[in-house]
């Protein structure tokens, strides 16, 4: 479903990626794991479509559903207005908003949000968007103990049936996602 | 009281008090001075301006000026408008289009006077130099105003398969809005101010400009400053009124700020 095949990438002369080969299956559920710096959010840009490769291929399906290491929502749409312009199914928008505790902020703009509110939002805007694949930079950023496992739990429940790569430092989160871990050195041949 | 009103009286009250500081001053100028055909009083100036009033031309005057610069800002603005999209996607025609409009931006009005007087009926002239003028400012602001696009939410509305129609719409438009105020603002004083400069050269029959003409010839600086006032007040409502209008319209495009919550 997602392949990557011996992809290089590097910015200028610092090397960054180097004979990086990734495969992801349908229903497939990994943790990539890593300290800041090592490349892993370069790597999800390249998987997106956002970077290209300098060496190797990327195979991926048409339609990818992205959290962004930043929040991204419009800032002129309410957070009702964001989960429902990329879904196809607005009732199936709201209810995962309502189930990611969202419900009560759906008239709010995104600038009158916290970062936990906002991160939610473009988590359960990537979760109604309908696609094979899912992939996620942080996706509990900024969310206490009791949002990251709210909101694990809409991740499985929406996930199913779709692949899906997590990118996170923290360990804990293969075991809330049920997910294999495996880092970008596993990854390199 | 709430506190916006209060912010809103004491802001009126503090514009009265500044303005009320500098009528003083000339009314103390013309008293000293004592030659109203060199500085007429402000209180003379307003009671010809209230004379002018309740006449047909004077209204007539504005509607004839008013018509043709408003016209000719509309053009420029709507041009600018559609040459900035083009250039901007189509970056070698806007390479094309610089040269041409930085002749127009740094060439003197007075020159573009002389030269539509050549080639244009006289009536129309105060919209041809109000077009020229507005184009190249407007131009340049909405083309900066696309570029300022959040390279982010362009990135995101990529991988979310976004429609042209809604990357403008939600994405463009947004960024568009405060470079088209600043647009508005500035270009409806210019093409105001060269529009009524071109009036004043070409004299058509019953224009401001041509009053203003007129009151000079005649050594009426009482009427010169009467309807350099008007000038002055019709300007002031044109521009809050014009930027009233594109905020009004752009309201749904516009970030809202922080203490908005519900919509």
């Amino acid at each position: 479903m997602l392949n990557a095949r011996n992809i290089s990438f590097s910015y200028g002369n610092r090397p960054v990626l180097q004979n990086l080969s990734f495969s992801l299956e349908k229903g497939e559920r990994l943790l990539l794991l890593g300290p800041s710096g090592q490349g892993k959010t370069t790597f999800l840009r390249l998987l997106c479509g956002l970077l290209k490769p300098q060496r190797g291929t990327i195979q991926r399906p048409s339609r990818l559903g992205v959290v962004f290491q930043e929040d991204r929502l419009l800032p002129t749409l309410t957070l009702e207005e964001n989960l429902c312009l990329v879904s196809r199914t607005p009732a199936l928008a709201r209810q995962i908003g309502e189930e990611l505790g969202l419900g009560e902020y759906f008239s709010h703009y995104p600038a009158a949000l916290s970062g936990g509110q906002r991160r939610r939002g473009a988590l359960g805007r990537a979760l109604a968007f309908p696609c094979d694949a899912l992939l996620m930079d942080e996706p509990f950023q900024g969310l206490d103990e009791k949002s990251r496992k709210k909101a694990a739990q809409c991740i499985l429940k929406y996930q199913e049936g779709r692949a899906l790569l997590v990118i996170s430092h923290e360990p804990k989160d293969a075991e809330r996602l049920k997910a294999r871990p495996i880092t970008l050195e596993s990854l390199m041949i | 009281m709430t506190s916006t009103t209060w912010k809103a009286k004491s802001r009126l009250l503090r514009w009265g008090l500044i303005a009320l500081f500098w009528l003083l001053l000339w009314q103390i100028g013309a008293w000293r001075l004592n030659q109203p055909l060199l500085l007429p009083s402000p209180l003379q100036v307003g009671r010809r301006l209230g004379e002018l009033c309740l006449t047909h031309p004077f209204w007539q005057s504005i509607a004839f000026s008013l018509r043709r610069i408003v016209a000719g800002f509309l053009m420029g603005f709507f041009g600018a408008a559609l040459l900035a999209v083009a250039g901007f996607f189509l970056p070698p025609l806007a390479s094309l289009l610089a040269p041409p409009l930085t002749i127009i931006k740094s060439t003197p009005v007075a020159s573009f006077i002389v030269l539509a007087l050549l080639w244009l009926p006289s009536p129309w002239l105060s919209a041809f130099i109000a077009f020229l003028m507005v184009l190249p400012l407007c131009y340049e602001n909405l083309l900066e105003g696309l570029k300022s696009a959040d390279p982010l939410l362009l990135e995101m509305g990529k991988v979310y398969a976004f429609t042209p129609f809604q990357v403008f719409r939600y994405i463009y438009l947004p960024a568009l809005v405060p470079y088209a105020l600043a647009a508005v603002r500035t270009g409806l004083g210019f093409a105001w101010k060269a529009g009524i400069a071109g009036e004043v050269l070409a004299i058509p029959m019953g224009a401001m400009g041509t009053q203003l003409h007129t009151a000079k010839v005649t050594l009426e600086t009482t009427d010169l400053f009467a309807w350099t006032a008007a000038i002055i007040l019709l300007s002031l409502i044109l521009e809050k009124g014009a930027v009233a209008l594109v905020k009004c319209l752009s309201r749904r495009y516009t970030p809202p700020k922080k203490e908005n919550t519900p919509c």
